[in-house]
């Protein structure tokens, strides 16, 4: 079977200057993909690629099969597309955005309609007047319009409120029951572990690591602050299985959890605590953790 | 009008089209309306016809402002009336791909099954239309002006000069054009297509008197708009040809162009 999608060495330099190296992925149909990075990683310049919008340096990229360069035409039809920071014409409504971009791709705005009610975006405002999230909206219902076999979203939930990175979950949980894939790329931990069956992690514009979700979620590093009773002491938590970066001060402890908080909370209880809270950390500190330096883990996952 | 980017492109220059139609209405009105006062002022035609070749020459040689024809030949056609055209298409031709570039519109527009050069293609169209529109109202105004001032003027000859300045119109904004295609920077593509029509402007006027231009009239799309001075002895074909030869050869210049590199 044929992959939904796949570079093999996808490389892009602007001038002198690296955008991507040597980018190897593999999503498979059905499968949600995330592409996740800080800002300026090279996330957008992948799916650019992808996209025929830039032309690789070296390496190449298929998408459903086809080659991303010569088949773009064809691709562009199977595929749906949210580009990051959604621009449109700001003389046009929503709905006229759907009737001209349906026109275009030969497809009616039926489940346009349909998506803009779950999304609770106004159909007949026009898109100058619109909010960033509700921008953001129009962006996901133009993707989402041709029900396409692959969805590549750059971004998705940026702007949207909470309620709306719900229903885009909802719809994604969807798409996935269809059969659909999605390709997405996000800068926050959290909304891939949400949504993500693997992801992989850009950094400076190469691979780092691409990872099941289960793995990442083991992975996750969490900071930990507990408030005792008494002044705390740092020692029985020095060398508990998954605990690193342990200090004291005053009553209160802090330190960093990878995967399970059992053995912390167990030592700790066996004082008086008055207070937990746990923090997931930035993307950037498990980066630093895992991902710091050296030859990247799991690079053998993405070939 | 949102049936394909060709008609949404009419849509977006509506506004544009308006005010340089109007622009364009106002000028041959008010030039049209002039001339009986000067055709009657016999002192001014024998000072207009005695002016030194040097000043005539930016008016597109010898003025004849005994008719009507002649008249608007040296103030409307050789100056006023193109330059409005002109910077209608340069303006439009700029703005076809580099606006969309600009304002982060194109990414959208191309995730859609349309080839590249088929936009370039579909914007280069409703530029031309944009510019026949102009010249619909151009011809018609003057037409208008003639009968409400009384004066005869040849409606043939009137076309046929009203076509030669589409046709230079056109010919400036495919170049325009076609470097929007190439480059995507709307500011660039205007000013280097405004500064080469101003050259071949200067070229084609001053050829007459410095022999050393001579050789490079043929580079000016001014020459083949007036080298004929097609409203007073009609259009020559070859040099419509030449117009419409060069138009053809930037919008695909463009279109290949803007096919090969990446996007902004």
């Amino acid at each position: 079977m044929e992959h939904a999608l796949e570079t093999r060495d996808l490389t892009k330099y602007y001038g002198p200057v690296r955008g991507i190296e040597k980018v190897n992925l593999t999503v498979e149909p059905g499968e949600i993909f995330g592409l996740l990075g800080p800002n300026g990683a090279g996330k957008t310049t992948t799916i650019r690629l992808l996209l025929d919008f830039i032309r690789p340096t070296s390496g190449s990229a298929q998408i459903l099969g086809l080659d991303c360069r010569r088949d773009s035409k064809e691709i562009r039809k199977r595929v749906g597309y949210l580009q990051g920071d959604f621009a449109s014409y700001p003389d046009l409504t929503a709905r006229q955005l759907a009737v001209y971009f349906g026109r275009l791709r030969g497809t009616d705005i039926g489940n346009t309609m349909a998506y803009m009610e779950r999304l609770d975006l106004e159909p007949d405002r026009k898109f100058g007047v619109l909010s960033r999230g509700n921008r953001q909206k129009v962006g996901l219902v133009q993707a989402l319009m041709s029900e396409p076999e692959l969805l590549i979203l750059d971004e998705p939930t940026s702007g949207l409120d909470p309620l709306m990175q719900h229903v885009f979950r909802d719809i994604v949980d969807e798409l996935k029951s269809k059969g659909r894939t999605v390709f997405l790329s996000s800068h926050d931990l959290a909304e891939a572990e949400s949504v993500c069956d693997r992801v992989a992690i850009i950094r400076d514009g190469h691979i780092a690591a691409v990872e099941s979700i289960e793995t990442l979620r083991s992975r996750s590093l969490k900071s930990l602050l507990i408030e005792f009773e008494e002044a705390a002491d740092p020692a029985p938590f020095v060398g508990l299985p998954n605990v690193r970066e342990v200090s004291a001060d005053g009553h209160v402890l802090t330190c960093k959890v990878t995967g399970s908080v059992d053995a912390v909370i167990k030592t700790a209880a066996q004082r008086t605590v008055l207070n937990i809270t746990a923090e997931d950390s930035s993307l950037e500190e498990i980066f630093m953790t895992f991902y710091e330096g050296g030859s990247p883990q799991g690079e053998d996952d993405a070939e | 009008m949102l049936n394909s980017v060709y008609l949404k492109s009419l849509r977006d220059q509506r506004w544009p089209t308006f005010w340089f139609g109007l622009a364009l209405v106002a000028i041959s009105l008010y030039t049209i309306m002039f001339f009986p006062l000067i055709s009657e002022a016999t002192g001014l035609l024998e000072f207009i016809e005695n002016l030194p070749e040097e000043l005539t020459a930016m008016f597109g040689g010898a003025l004849d402002y005994s008719t009507a024809e002649g008249f608007l030949s040296g103030e409307l056609f050789s100056f006023t009336g193109p330059l409005v055209v002109i910077a209608y298409a340069i303006f439009r031709g700029a703005t076809a791909i580099a606006g969309e570039e600009e304002s982060h519109t194109l990414d959208q527009l191309l995730a859609n099954p349309v080839p590249r050069w088929q936009i370039l293609l579909e914007k280069s169209s409703a530029m031309i239309m944009g510019i026949i529109v102009l010249g619909v109202l151009f011809w018609s105004a003057l037409v208008v002006g003639a009968k409400i001032a009384g004066v005869s003027l040849d409606y043939s000859s009137l076309a046929a000069g009203v076509v030669g300045v589409c046709l230079l119109a056109m010919a400036c904004g495919t170049l325009a054009l076609m470097l929007s295609g190439a480059f995507g920077k709307r500011n660039m593509a205007a000013g280097i297509t405004g500064g080469v029509a101003l050259a071949m402007f200067l070229l084609n006027a001053f050829q007459s008197l410095v022999d050393v231009l001579r050789p490079g009239r043929f580079a000016s799309f001014f020459y083949y708009y007036d080298a004929n001075e097609p409203l007073l002895y009609g259009l020559s074909l070859a040099h419509v040809l030449v117009l419409i030869a060069a138009s053809a050869v930037a919008t695909a210049v463009g279109a290949i162009a803007f096919s090969l590199r990446d996007l902004r």
